[in-house]
């Protein structure tokens, strides 16, 4: 199944607007697991796994840690659960969209989209710029290992707002000056050619990219209708 | 050929021909520049993209897609040619640059090497009539580098016309035709390559080139005093991805010697270097400081590493309280006394990314005596430096190891080993398998072409 690149950022959009206005936590979890599903159908199990343990220790933490908490701290506790669960079906459709989507294909569908240039090559450098964040982001963390500054979780814990700045300020410098590199050897290779660019892939619409879009306008309506019963 | 010290403007003149001066950088510009009959200024940049292709310094970074056989067709698509000429084009130029084992690969598990050619391909494949090349092999290893020579030589046999700027000249010397000598924005001598191969040894000091010859670069590096400080390395074996990339690596190393570690992209010695420094996790062997065994946390408050993009490990906004950031009540004093020792007191309420990339690698050099380590590693500190900074990195390194410290320099670059390091490891297929000192520095030359 090959989704064209604009079904995946139909849907990512879709998601991202739908999973804020849903108070069902019933058809949250059928947004995280639509897009567990797409995620585990292009062959990224090792994500889908991550995101599924990550996703149900939030849920569980909401429906049984919580209630044993005073309100306070419960409180508190309650903020993070939900709201990074709530971010999680559009983290898992970034991400799809990341690993499955060649920058070519994607510069190519957006393409036919009729956007701003501008817009369509901005799209497409931060596309291919995750990929090397991974990268920057280990070096990083080994130089703040040889200054005994901790990049773990506990670490994070203990002074958020150091080890913010200490990841931040290396990880923009860095972002800068290889989205410029990176713009450079685009645009000395003719990116902003006028004409229509073609793509060595075949990029159209399937009868795939119908059933997706379908199943994502069904999962609005449903959640328009949860709203209104109050679903659980 | 265009050359000299760095800063001198090779780099602007190779903006200036593929039009990123003035559609990608903006400033002050006058006069003309005149590319096939085109007048740069006034002609968009994507149809100067026909004429001219760039290859860029840095491997990593001049891909937008992370396949190769897109990125080979890339231009192209741009152009908009049909999908049958795309394909036709990209057989074509499988078999005229034998990329057969790099087709339908990811971009991230290619080596330098292979980017590199990859990247010379895929401006290759839109068949620009001019080739501007900027330190292509800054980053590559030698062997890497004979290939690169071979594809320039092909374009250029194919009646390309190929601009390089480059501080590397020994692997141009049979294909280029003239040599351009630039100086502080001046153009100051044009000659073909039969005057700029006479040119005595001492002008080329004088002019801050670097040498034509590998073979004929001074030798230095003796070794001084002996110390106390001494590192060993016992069996070390590591392995990543499913691969042995260490099968048993062991040396010695005392303070005062500068090592240069040495060997093809992929033989270990960045992954040996991690496993010293206590980056590395999961790794079998000892590493003794003194004869102590130092679990794989007292490595990391015993060794540095000074990164090639030095930029990563600067993390604060100034000089000053870089140095002092992680240390409980810092000496002030001490630390402006070291600060003045690496030539950076007076830059201390700078920004530290604001400073140049040596001073940067002086400022790291910095914080690790602040921080009191005894190891430090260099990884590739001279990539694209000139014969003064490189001379400069020197420095430092005779400094640190004229204070009983263990030098490592993982390096490509011969010359450096062979003017300020004491001794060559040469490690291949995860082991140290030679260890060179004096006049036996000269055979890395031929272990690293690939002979041998």
């Amino acid at each position: 199944m090959k989704l064209d690149p604009r079904t995946k950022l139909f849907i990512l959009a879709i998601t991202s607007v739908s999973i804020f206005l849903n108070r069902s936590i019933t058809v949250e979890c059928i947004f995280a697991g639509t897009g567990l599903l797409l995620l585990a159908l292009s062959g990224h199990l090792k994500k889908t796994i991550k995101y599924t343990v990550f996703f149900l220790a939030l849920l569980l933490i909401q429906l049984y840690v919580v209630p044993l908490f005073p309100v306070t701290v419960g409180g508190i506790v309650y903020m993070f659960a939900v709201y990074i669960r709530k971010l999680l079906p559009c983290f898992m459709l970034g991400s799809f969209l990341i690993a499955t989507t060649s920058v070519s294909k994607f510069l190519a569908a957006i393409t036919k989209m009729r956007l701003p240039k501008g817009l369509t090559i901005a799209l497409a450098v931060t596309l291919r710029y995750f990929p090397t964040m991974g990268e920057e982001w280990s070096s990083i963390r080994d130089a703040m290992a040889l200054r005994g500054i901790s990049a773990s979780p506990v670490g994070l814990l203990m002074h958020p707002v150091q080890t913010m700045e200490h990841v931040y300020v290396p990880m923009l410098v860095s972002a800068s000056k290889i989205s410029d590199e990176i713009t450079q050897a685009a645009i000395t290779r003719g990116i902003e050619h006028a004409n229509e660019r073609t793509c060595m892939e075949n990029v159209a619409f399937s009868v795939w990219d119908l059933l997706v879009i379908l199943l994502y306008i069904a999962l609005v309506a449903g959640m328009i209708y949860a709203n209104r019963k109050g679903v659980f | 050929m265009l050359s000299g010290a760095s800063g001198c403007g090779k780099t602007t003149i190779t903006r200036l021909v593929n039009g990123l001066i003035p559609h990608f950088y903006h400033g002050k510009l006058s006069g003309r520049i005149l590319v096939n009959g085109m007048d740069t200024q006034k002609t968009e940049i994507a149809v100067l993209s026909n004429t001219v292709g760039t290859v860029f310094q840095n491997p990593r970074t001049q891909f937008f897609n992370t396949d190769t056989d897109s990125e080979i067709v890339f231009g192209l698509e741009n152009r908009g040619v049909s999908r049958e000429e795309l394909l036709r084009r990209l057989s074509e130029i499988t078999e005229e640059l034998d990329l057969h084992s790099l087709r339908s690969r990811s971009i991230f598990e290619l080596s330098g090497g292979e980017k590199q050619k990859i990247a010379f391909s895929s401006v290759y494949a839109a068949e620009p009539d001019i080739l501007v090349f900027d330190e292509p092999s800054s980053n590559l290893d030698m062997k890497s580098i004979g290939e690169l020579s071979q594809l320039i030589r092909n374009a250029k046999n194919a009646g390309k016309t190929i601009l390089i700027a480059e501080h590397r000249f020994w692997y141009l010397m049979d294909i280029v035709d003239r040599v351009v000598y630039m100086k502080g924005g001046e153009i100051v001598s044009d000659m073909p390559i039969s005057a700029f191969l006479t040119l005595p040894e001492s002008d080329m000091g004088k002019m801050g080139l670097r040498v034509r010859n590998l073979s004929l670069s001074e030798q230095g590096g003796m070794r001084e005093n002996i110390s106390e400080n001494h590192l060993s390395v016992e069996d070390i074996h590591v392995r990543l991805g499913g691969r042995d990339v260490l099968k048993g690596a062991s040396f010695l190393a005392g303070g005062g010697e500068i090592i240069a570690i040495a060997g093809l992209n992929g033989a270990g010695k960045t992954t040996l270097a991690r496993a010293i420094c206590g980056l590395q996790k999961n790794i079998k062997g000892n590493v003794f400081w003194n004869g102590h065994c130092l679990s794989r946390r007292m490595r990391r408050g015993k060794a540095y590493m000074v990164m090639q993009d030095v930029g990563h490990q600067l993390f604060t906004e100034s000089v000053l309280s870089e140095c002092t950031l992680g240390i409980k009540n810092p000496d002030i004093g001490e630390i402006e006394k070291i600060l003045n020792k690496v030539d950076l007191l007076e830059y201390k309420e700078r920004h530290p990314l604001s400073l140049s990339g040596g001073q940067m690698q002086r400022l790291s050099v910095a914080v690790s005596e602040i921080c009191g380590k005894e190891l430090l590693v260099f990884d590739e500190p001279t990539s694209g430096l000139d014969l003064k900074s490189m001379e400069e990195v020197g420095e430092i390194a005779r400094m640190l190891a004229g204070q009983d410290k263990v030098i490592l320099i993982i390096t490509h670059d011969i010359e450096f080993m062979k003017k300020i390091c004491t001794r060559i490891l040469f490690i291949r297929d995860g082991k140290i398998e030679r260890n060179l000192e004096g006049e036996a520095k000269e055979e890395i030359i031929d272990l690293l072409g690939g002979k041998n």
